[in-house]
């Protein structure tokens, strides 16, 4: 399998009143081609700023201080705007948490959406209106025709998401990316938003990044899995294998934090301490003040990230002695 | 859409409701002021008997709420009073010099806006940039300039010292005894244009020129303002975001998509300037020697001429009340989160 | 031993004088003003804005020492008499030095704005909060008052009252503070609604506060930053409509030294004798503009969203 997407040694800087906020401290992780890799992590992370640095959305303060994003070999990092921007929603899609800000509220949906298709595909308007029917029936909206007539608040927040959807995918683009898109639906919604993106991806040829906090979904809905820490891949392998094994402290941690309904414990297990200043990072580990395992060379020396097992890898100093044992 | 209707009705309602009101107060007030009108009706050496007769033919010597009745009845059918000062009846001056003031509103407001609006959005696309810097620096430059005082300096400049453009009235004497405009709507401009009066128009035209100026000067302060930050307020929104991650080129967002967003809160900003060039009016009037209601209602406040002060409050309160009624349908219809 | 305690007693304030600076440094518990104060200096405008108001302000107060000839005094023997060293703005149709009664109507003109803005915000305010705040029919009836005097243009009114109480500088200033106080009535009542949505009104209820202590203590507060802004602007436009009225005659009267009333009486000899008429509407013109940008300056700071990007 071949990589779609890789992500080398990203870091990226904010420039705030308070300081450089130290946001990306070297990211690195390949997305391979009709896999769904998921970046899971807390609030805060840096999970969002990943994918805009992607995207090239990031802010003005921002400043990319080094690192290179490998588009089929394409560097992204070295484009211009405008060619940006021709690869934006068509190539690479992106789909928002909350479906209902990122559309406009004074333009029907059908407007939007049959806009979007014009842009990128150079059709007619009744070409690009029937391109946007066939769109919405593929991510089974009911009366695509009808719909096309209606302003986002008008709809439900499951149709809306299902819209949002829709124009990321009617350009067919090879890689999606979707930031936590069921975060701010009910429950069952989210199972039926995240079963209809692996229908569409096993039909159509497409790749997903999918941005989440919740592990859950992780382990339901994703091939690959990169676990984020204060701005660093802390663990990164296949799903399956790191919820049977998980090397690092806090991919332990995070699985731990499961409430089990059948566990006989009753008090539910917590990673102590806080996710750490970003503008004064500790010395060493960032993970080391909250680690239950810290050592010396944890508060001294930062990890780097080693393979323990094919396409398995990890940073921490503990899982060297593993590596080399 | 039978909402819109009920909509339409309520705020009709709720206008006529404010007219009365306001002529309402704006009566009782006025009647209530220490300056006895018939006194004043009948001159300083009027005897007393005289001023007994006056009281009594003014009416002033019923209650005071079936004073208000007479007036309002008065009112509706077009009747509004004698004007204290100039003996004509008050409809008659207002029809006479309202015309040249609507001129003179019409065209501040015509470059305000011109001016104004797209320099806002100007700033706003180009935010902290020297161009952003230069055009709030206009903009704080026009809201602080006091209008009668920008006024005499342009007469200064441009009447006396470098004599290009007339210093004061709407039109040359000469030309209004020579190529007198025939009297269509009021409005010179468009009266000249229509009937062909070239020379005429042409003098008008240079005569508007300074006062429309002076008039314009606050509200495109204002309206570059007031569009600057709707701009970039809309600008920040997430929807704005996602249309690039959509791939929709810089300049398709300013100019469609953001835009439609703007120009909801820009109407606000035409009602705004709109109030504002109606106050700045009087001053601008005054200064240029502009025969319009600004003019002729500072006479009558000078001078303790009720009728007047009544009849023209009531005026200028219809026509904000109006404009506002109609700027806030525009609104309702074109946002299509009203629920109607 | 004397001086022993006076070694002690500075040494205790200098100790005092460091906590409080660290107070307002970037860690200290003020660090919230700091902010504000620190993104103020940071434009030049807003800089130069400060300053211009700092003088002016020690010229009102310390007008009496700065002027150089009694104002009321006429001297017809020098009049209109162009700028000079004895004369730094001339004199005018009456012998009086300008530079002197530009320097007193600096008071005029302070006062004038600060009691319109302040008796318009004083009603408004409270007024906009409490109708945002309890909705139903107490918002209706007070937003059907507020309708109709945002109807009317303040002029309009302005000249009416000056027409009923007869023309004087204070009665032109109640007569604008009566048109303006809707303006921050919507303004606060627009913020309050989207405020008492808010968590934590909810749990102040839930802890038992009454809907006054929550309009006092926790909504009031929250809806100062548009206010103040919106204030400091108006500020500037008071100090235009009130010299506006004296231009027209229906303000402060002669013989007061006030700014609007100065350039009318210098408008007859505009052409002769300019500076009758330039110098006073300059300060009225610099006064106005050093208000403005003091509010652009203020609505930047205050904008939680903008203040915390270091300037590039």
């Amino acid at each position: 399998m071949k990589p779609l997407l890789v992500v080398e040694n990203l870091k990226v800087h904010f420039d705030t009143y308070d300081g450089v906020v130290k946001a990306l401290d070297g990211v690195t992780f390949d997305v391979y081609e009709g896999e769904t890799f998921g970046l899971v992590g807390e609030t805060g992370c840096g999970k969002t700023v990943t994918v805009l640095s992607i995207m090239r959305l990031l802010p003005e303060n921002s400043r990319i201080v080094s690192g290179r994003i490998m588009l089929r070999g394409e560097n992204l990092l070295e484009k211009s705007e405008d060619e940006m921007a021709k690869l934006r929603g068509r190539k690479i899609s992106m789909i928002f948490q909350d479906p209902l800000a990122s559309l406009n509220p004074v333009f029907t949906v059908g407007e939007q959406i049959t806009r979007v298709i014009m842009i990128h595909q150079q059709l007619s308007k009744e070409k690009a209106r029937e391109r946007a029917i066939e769109a919405f029936k593929l991510v089974a909206l009911p009366e695509p025709e009808k719909i096309l007539k209606t302003y986002p608040h008008e709809l439900s927040g499951g149709m809306q998401q299902r819209v949002m959807i829709a124009m990321a995918l009617s350009t067919d683009p090879d890689l999606l990316i979707a930031d936590e898109p069921t975060s701010l639906l009910d429950v069952t919604i989210q199972a039926q938003i995240l079963k209809l993106l692996q229908e569409i991806k096993s039909r159509k040829k497409l790749t997903i990044l999918l941005i989440t906090h919740n592990m859950g979904i992780v382990a339901e809905y994703c091939d690959r899995v990169g676990v984020m820490y204060a701005g660093t891949i802390v663990e990164r392998g296949p799903v399956k294998q790191i919820l049977k094994k998980p090397y690092h402290p806090y991919t332990k941690g995070l699985l731990a934090a499961i409430p089990k309904p059948e566990s006989r414990k009753r008090r539910l297990h917590v990673i102590e301490g806080f996710i750490p200043d970003l503008i004064n990072r500790p010395r060493g580990c960032s993970f080391h003040p909250r680690c239950p395992y810290a050592r010396e060379v944890c508060r001294e020396k930062e990890p780097v990230a080693e393979e323990v097992e094919p396409g398995r890898y990890v940073m921490c100093h503990l899982v060297e002695e593993v590596v080399v044992a | 859409m039978s909402g819109f209707r009920q909509y339409l009705v309520k705020r009709i309602i709720l206008a006529l409701v404010i007219v009365i009101g306001m002529s309402m107060i704006t009566f009782f007030l006025a009647r209530v002021a220490p300056s006895d009108p018939a006194a004043l009706w009948v001159g300083l050496h009027a005897r007393p008997e005289q001023v007994e007769k006056a009281r009594i033919e003014l009416g002033l010597d019923k209650p005071l709420y079936v004073q208000y009745f007479i007036y309002i009845r008065d009112l509706i059918s077009g009747s509004w009073g004698i004007s204290y000062r100039t003996r004509r009846p008050v409809i008659e001056d207002i029809m006479n010099y309202l015309p040249a003031s609507i001129e003179l509103a019409v065209a501040g407001l015509l470059i305000a806006s011109v001016v104004g609006i797209p320099l806002g959005v100007i700033a706003a696309s180009k935010k902290d940039t020297r161009v952003d810097h230069a055009c709030r620096v206009l903009g704080v430059l026009t809201l602080s300039t006091p209008s009668f005082w920008m006024g005499l300096t342009l007469q200064l400049i441009f009447a006396r010292i470098l004599g290009i453009l007339p210093l004061q009235g709407r039109l040359s004497p000469d030309v209004a005894e020579m190529n007198p405009i025939q009297r269509i709507t009021g409005f010179y401009l468009l009266d000249s244009l229509l009937t062909g009066n070239f020379i005429a128009f042409q003098d008008a035209l240079l005569h508007i020129i300074l006062p429309s100026i002076t008039l314009a000067a606050y509200s495109t302060g204002l309206s570059l303002r007031m569009t600057r930050s709707t701009m970039i307020e809309v600008l920040r929104e997430r929807y704005i975001v996602a249309a690039k991650a959509f791939g929709m080129p810089k300049n398709v967002i300013m100019f469609y998509y953001a835009l439609k967003n703007a120009i909801i809160p820009t109407l606000t900003v035409l009602g705004i300037s709109f109030a504002w060039t109606l106050t700045g009016v009087f001053l601008v009037e005054v200064v240029f020697n502009w025969p319009g209601l600004g003019t002729y209602t500072w006479r009558a406040i000078l001078a303790v001429d009720y009728p007047v002060i009544v009849a023209v409050t009531v005026i200028s309160t219809l026509i904000i009340v109006v404009t506002n009624l109609i700027l806030d349908l525009i609104q309702a219809y074109l946002d299509p989160r009203v629920k109607l | 031993m004397r001086v022993d305690k006076l070694a002690l007693l500075s040494a205790a304030r200098s100790v005092k004088l460091k906590f409080l600076l660290k107070d307002f440094g970037r860690e200290g518990r003020f660090r919230e003003i700091r902010l504000i104060v620190d993104t103020l200096m940071k434009n030049p405008l807003t800089l130069a804005s400060i300053i211009i108001l700092g003088v002016l302000i020690f010229i009102a107060i310390l007008a009496p020492w700065i002027a150089l000839y009694p104002i009321y005094e006429s001297n017809i023997e020098k009049k209109y008499k162009p700028p000079s060293l004895e004369h730094p703005f001339g004199t005018d149709h009456l012998g009086r030095d300008i530079f002197s009664r530009v320097v007193f109507g600096a008071r005029s003109s302070l006062i004038a704005g600060i009691t319109i803005v302040a008796i318009s915000v004083a009603i408004g305010w409270p007024l906009g909060v409490v109708a945002g705040y309890r909705g139903g029919k107490i918002d209706t009836l007070i937003m059907r008052i507020t309708d109709m005097f945002l109807a009317f243009p303040s002029l309009v009114l302005a000249l009416i009252i000056a027409f009923i109480l007869g023309p004087s500088l204070i009665n032109s200033m109640i007569a604008v503070s009566v048109t303006w106080w809707p303006w921050y009535t919507r303004l606060a009542r627009a913020d309050t609604v989207s405020l008492r949505e808010r968590a934590f009104i909810e749990a102040s209820k839930a802890m038992g506060l009454t809907d006054f202590q929550i309009m006092l203590r926790h909504i009031l507060p929250n809806t100062a930053a548009p206010i103040i802004v919106q204030a400091t602007m108006d500020l500037g436009t008071a100090i235009l409509l009130a010299s506006g009225l004296g231009f027209l005659g229906l303000g402060a009267q002669p013989p007061e030294p006030e700014w609007g009333l100065m350039v009318s009486e210098g408008r007859p000899v505009i052409l002769s004798a300019w500076w009758v008429s330039v110098f006073p509407g300059l300060f009225i013109f610099t006064t106005a503009a050093a208000f403005n940008l003091l509010g652009d300056g203020l609505r930047e700071a205050l904008d939680p969203r903008v203040r915390r990007v270091r300037g590039a």
